[in-house]
Order: C-alpha cells, then structure tokens, then sequence
C-alpha cells in the first residue's frame, strides 16, 4: 500500500479516538526498547503510575525482544501499544508464536488471573528461591508473573491463527490511574 | 588453603546497567541504578565469581564491622531478580558465618512496588533491612 495523505489521516484519526499514545509495530531491539521508554515517560501523567508503567513495560518489552518468532519475509513480527481512557492504561503487546507454545502459555496466563495478589507473591517467591536459573532469559516464567503483581488486574489475552503453525498472540494489560 | 587477594569490586554504571561498588575496606556494597541487561548470565557472572571469593576470604578473616549493603536500584527486571537474590543469599551465608549484615533498602515513596519487594527479601532471608523512602 502506498502512503498518502489520506492513509497518514485516517490513521491519526483513528489514533486520536482512540487515545493511543504510543505505538510501534516491527522488530523489537534493545535500543527501540529504551526509546520507547523515554517516550512512555514524557508522555505519562502521574509519577506513580507512570513507575508501574514503565517496569510492565520492560517485561513485557523485554519478551518482544527475546521472543518474538521471525520467520523469512515478515517484516512486523511484533508491536506495542500504549492507550488510555479516563479511568486506565492500557498496554498491549502482540507477537507471532508457534502454535505448540499456545497452549503451556494459555495455562500460565489462566492461572496467573485466578490467582490473588497473595498467591501471586507467594508463586513468585517459590521460583526465586527454588528453581536453578536455566536460561539466558534467566526469569524460568516471573516475568508475567511480575507484570501482573505491578498491574493489579486481569490480563486480556488471546491467540489469532495465522496459518496452521503460527498465530499471533496478543497481550493486553490495564494498569490504574489512581493508587 | 591459602587466601586469595582480594581487591574491591567496582563496575561503572551502563545504559541499562547499575554501578556495581563493593568497598573491602569499608565494607559498604551498593548497587546503584537501573538492572535490565541485555544478557543477565555474562552481566552477572564477574559480579557472583567475586561474591564466591568474597564469601570465602571474610568468613576466614573474620570482621567485627559490619558490612553496610545500599540497594539503590530504582528498577530491575525479572531476569536479573534471580541474580539479585543469589547476591542475596550469598549475603545470608555471610551473616550465618557471624559477620553482621545491614540491608539499606532505598525506594521512592510513590512505588509501593518497590517497598514490598524489599519486604519479601527481608521476610525470605531474614536480614536485617532498614527503608529508606526518597522523595523527589
């Protein structure tokens, strides 16, 4: 599709209705990460809410960069949105994923939502103190569990097929306004 | 066994890494800054072989001061959390050895997060913290 005027104001439009203030769509480095950050933080009202933000932001960041799939030819693997309305945040992250990893995924995410603030804590320090750092993404699974202990709500999730392996999986996060 | 020499530990702050300063002759140790490096296991890995030589080198010297430990991170991330706590533990394993440790748990005021995370540490390992709140 070629950009014209009319696209760049449709999607400003639809943007501004929607109260987005920040957003990117495609490949996911360490330093588009520190720059989405100091976006985020100019653009945020409230210093309290803007630290819960910010750390939910580099976890769930953090996984675009180490585990978004990028397979030949796809240019937007991944994106990020920071949207608002009168009362919340909202930040959702979005990356293809093969279709085997929906469903350990899917359990984890279930159970961090019926789980209370308690629980999570409690779930969380179990995996700190027991279990042997396995990997170079080192957290062996607190990252969503620390991203729900900052957000306080349930998550949003969901998986769109793709093609018979892959599909997208998408990640919505409401964090408060008011604490 | 003979004793290692030990010299202090100093690692400049990054981008996204925090300055790392563990005084031998002070005794005070402060991590200061933001923790979400790009690789967690080569970031960490000077900072716990030094811990390991540390360990050994002051539970056979022994002190009567006690070691001062600032944790001044405002932010680290969940990869890092399991290096932090091995850092932690190794603190533990010190105070077990009889020198006593003091945690000084720096937080801002506005992140409750910050605090309660500082509280389950205390609560886990059973050190001695005290908090100190920042207001900007």
């Amino acid at each position: 599709m070629n950009i014209n005027s009319q696209f760049a104001f449709e999607t400003h439009q639809m943007m501004d209705k929607t109260s987005i203030n920040l957003s990117f769509s495609g490949e996911f480095s360490s330093d588009l990460v520190t720059m989405l950050l100091l976006m985020a933080k100019s653009n945020i009202r409230g210093r309290s809410v803007m630290k819960k933000i910010y750390k939910i932001m580099i976890e769930g960041l953090d996984n675009l960069t180490k585990h978004s799939l990028k397979d030949k030819g796809d240019k937007f693997p991944a994106m990020f949105i920071l949207a608002h309305d009168d009362d919340f945040y909202y930040l959702a992250t979005g990356n293809k994923i093969k279709n085997k990893e929906i469903s350990p995924l899917q359990e984890k995410l279930n159970k961090v939502n019926e789980l209370s603030k308690v629980e999570l804590r409690n779930w969380y320090n179990e995996i700190l103190v027991n279990e042997d750092i396995v990997s170079d993404h080192g957290g062996a699974g607190l990252g969503i569990i620390d991203m729900a202990l900052k957000s306080g709500n349930k998550f949003g999730f969901d998986f769109k097929e793709i093609d018979e392996n892959h599909s997208f999986f998408t990640l919505k996060i409401k964090v408060g306004e008011a604490t | 066994m003979k004793l290692l020499n030990m010299e202090s530990l100093k690692i400049e702050r990054g981008d996204t890494t925090p300055l790392v300063e563990f005084n031998l002759e002070t005794m005070e140790f402060l991590l200061e800054g933001i923790c979400r490096p790009e690789n967690v296991l080569t970031y960490f890995e000077p900072v716990m072989k030094w811990l390991d030589a540390y360990v050994v080198w002051i539970v056979e010297k022994g002190s009567k001061k006690i070691l001062d430990f600032h944790f001044k991170l405002e932010y680290y991330n969940s990869s890092s959390a399991k290096f932090i706590f091995n850092i932690f533990k190794n603190l533990k394993i010190i105070q077990e050895n009889g020198i006593n440790i003091t945690m000084f748990w720096f937080y801002d005021l506005l992140d409750e997060d910050l605090l309660e995370s500082g509280q389950e540490y205390e609560k886990i390992l059973g050190l001695n913290f005290q908090y100190v709140a920042l207001q900007e």
